[in-house]
């Protein structure tokens, strides 16, 4: 699978986010999966057994880094003890690249574990993108940025969620990790159309993409990651891989957690998507 | 919001996220400025034709009631169990109130609870002090999970030490003094709490609960939590090896901290010498004794 | 004579740190190794809770602390009345979740 700057040339396929009910499977069965996603955060202690999990782990199987709670977008300085707890994970593991989410969540030190959104202005264009610089010079590594599911809107934002996405990305030259359920679910919540959003992302810049189920509520959407990718969201991955080509690929399952093979199985789908699109380019 | 900084409205969202829940779990009508968030929401956020500003606000408000709440509670099951879920959730929301998250990571989010419970005993129902005791081996689980491990003394190392020398304690290691058996006690309770558990996810069960029925007598006990290979254990010490323990941990030299471990002691002097041996073998086995961290860093 | 006695529990306290180093050093550490073994026999008990959490995902919280999401019926999430105190709301609005 052909790579881009963005995800340092790896070829990445279809992975998993790794998740604690699933250890006793991958270590007994040993599944073919091409790679894990991890979260930082679960990580990023001193010691112990999650350590010592995360090694096990990449013993067999490469792993990626995945944030929450980066809060590029949060218009105070970054927390210098939280990048070098971040620098020595990713030295641990080598991730080849790492993400987290374009959006704020922190304020005078004070934490709400939330990725709240952030208005679509050109200061949080500057501020946020000044940020990802900043993030991407002290990690060394390159830096992708994952569009995030919102439920509310500002009276201020100048611009649609993909304009701000795409000036954020080239003024931090970052890569992008296109979350195809997030757009989904936030195009319910705020009235637009998905594909629109998916069309006008530069291709040339996604690093990777995360697929993913949801919950629907009757005045809004929620994302769950508890539940199976429904058909809408694939047709937006198939969009995203025909533009992008063959990207590498990730299912995301938070709560309701299945058996492993459940969700691998899920993941796998998008196979027939990545496949697809390597013998488009091959022509 | 025209005219409203980045940071301004970043800093007014927080304050509105984070105000406590109605009882049922809604977004309260008015801040505690008295503004009504209705005017507060509409300051910044947009509604839609399903939503007003306030509703969308809202979601954002219980979400993060409902995170903070479900990491504290999965921190400290049994204490939720001592307490019943009403008055833990009161005491959460209380201590949250004025402890909010100052970290990166929610793992650290119940680091300030038992100093915080005991300004407030008045959140802890009538078994004050076994709360406490609970909460503060809950909390001792949590460090002692995850902290770091530092290498062991070595023999060339204990070859030179003598009276003056310091020794540092494993950062795993948790020493407590507590009113109540309440390692007992949280044993029985994590085993309830797994139970419930749901079986897809090693979720707790975090739906209402009526406060545990325990039959537990006052009796001071000297506990020791620590992880060997990855996994947490409580070992019972004596009064003596637990003043000898925080003694080291304090700082003093060896011969200063085996006479503050004896201090009201009713070991006699004669068998002071092989008790002394006993349990310097065991800490030793356990990997509790390490070279002291000043040292390190000089 | 006091000094004496230091000097005995000084000895006693070093010789007990280099047995229990060279028992340490001779087994490594496994979960059923003879070093924790040797240690419960000394009075400690395995803590018997899994302390694995994982407390970080990017996923939204809607449950109603942990109940399992609301019914839309009430006026979507926000209607929230019903959520608190029964086990297993609906989350999608027709079907009941899946038994976890």
């Amino acid at each position: 699978m052909a790579g881009n700057r963005f995800n340092a040339n790896q070829d990445h396929g279809v992975g998993v986010g790794l998740r604690i009910p699933h250890y006793d499977h991958i270590f007994r069965e040993k599944p073919a999966v091409d790679w894990f996603e991890i979260i930082s955060e679960n990580y990023m202690v001193d010691g112990g057994r999650p350590l010592a999990m995360l090694d096990r782990i990449m013993e067999q199987y490469r792993v990626v880094q995945h944030g929450v709670s980066m809060y590029f977008g949060s218009a105070q300085a970054a927390d210098l003890e939280h990048l070098r707890k971040l620098k020595r994970l990713v030295k641990r593991t080598g991730t080849p690249w790492l993400s987290d989410h374009l959006c704020w969540g922190s304020v005078d030190g004070t934490y709400s574990h939330d990725l709240l959104p952030l208005p679509y202005t050109w200061e949080a264009v500057e501020k946020t993108a000044a940020r990802i610089r900043e993030v991407q010079d002290f990690l060394e590594i390159p830096v992708a940025v994952e569009n995030v599911s919102s439920y509310a809107a500002y009276t201020q934002s100048e611009m649609t969620e993909w304009e701000f996405l795409n000036e954020v990305v080239e003024r931090a030259d970052c890569g992008i990790l296109l979350d195809v359920n997030n757009i989904y679910v936030s195009s319910v919540n705020h009235d637009f159309d998905p594909m629109e959003y998916v069309n006008a992302v530069p291709a040339e810049r996604v690093a990777q993409m995360h697929i993913a189920g949801h919950s629907k509520y009757e005045k809004y959407i929620l994302d769950t990651h508890d539940h199976p990718v429904i058909d809408p969201v694939w047709a937006l991955y198939a969009r995203a891989v025909d533009r992008c080509g063959p990207t590498p690929t990730l299912l995301e399952w938070d709560d309701r957690i299945p058996s492993f093979d459940e969700v691998w199985a899920e993941a796998r789908k998008a196979e027939r998507y990545l496949v697809a699109a390597q013998e488009v380019g091959a022509r | 919001m025209s005219g409203m900084s980045l940071e301004t409205m970043q800093r007014r969202m927080l304050a509105a996220v984070m105000q406590p829940l109605t009882p049922e779990d809604t977004m309260r009508e008015r801040n505690e400025a008295g503004e009504r968030m209705a005017d507060v929401a509409a300051e910044f956020v947009a509604p839609n034709d399903r939503l007003t500003a306030f509703e969308r606000l809202e979601i954002y408000n219980r979400q993060y009631w409902f995170r903070l709440l479900g990491a504290l509670g999965e921190d400290f099951p049994a204490l939720r169990r001592v307490l019943g879920s009403r008055r833990f959730d009161a005491l959460a929301v209380a201590y949250l109130k004025e402890h909010p998250s100052r970290s990166f990571t929610l793992r650290n989010l119940g680091r300030e609870l038992v100093g915080w419970m005991r300004k407030h005993p008045e959140y802890l129902g009538r078994r004050k002090r076994l709360a406490l005791d609970v909460a503060r081996v809950e909390w001792a689980c949590v460090e002692a999970f995850d902290n770091g491990e530092l290498a062991p003394l070595t023999a060339e190392e204990i070859g030179d030490l003598h009276g003056g020398s310091r020794l540092g304690l494993q950062a795993h290691l948790q020493l407590l003094e507590l009113d109540f058996p309440a390692d007992d006690v949280v044993l029985e309770l994590h085993q309830r709490e797994r139970k419930g558990a749901s079986e897809g996810g090693a979720r707790p069960e975090m739906g209402e609960m009526k406060p545990e029925a325990l039959d537990v007598e006052r009796r001071r006990t000297w506990l020791a939590v620590h992880r060997a290979d990855g996994s947490l254990y409580y070992r019972r010490i004596t009064k003596e090896e637990y003043q000898t323990l925080t003694a080291l941990g304090r700082g003093l030299g060896l011969g200063e901290a085996l006479g503050a471990g004896f201090r009201r002691s009713r070991i006699g002097p004669a068998e002071r010498p092989a008790a002394l041996q006993e349990w310097f073998a065991h800490w030793a086995g356990l990997s509790w004794l390490t070279k002291p961290e000043i040292e390190e860093r000089a | 004579m006091k000094k004496q006695l230091n000097a005995l529990m000084l000895s006693a306290a070093l010789a007990g740190l280099a047995v229990g180093t060279h028992v340490a050093q001779a087994q490594p550490v496994t979960q059923d190794s003879a070093k924790v073994t040797t240690a419960k026999g000394a009075g400690v008990r395995y803590a018997g809770y899994s302390m694995d959490k994982e407390k970080h995902a990017c996923k939204g919280q809607n449950s109603c602390k942990g109940n399992g999401g609301c019914k839309s019926g009430d006026n979507g999430c926000a209607g929230k009345n019903s959520c608190k105190g029964k086990g297993g709301c609906a989350t999608d609005g027709s079907k009941p979740p899946k038994a976890a």
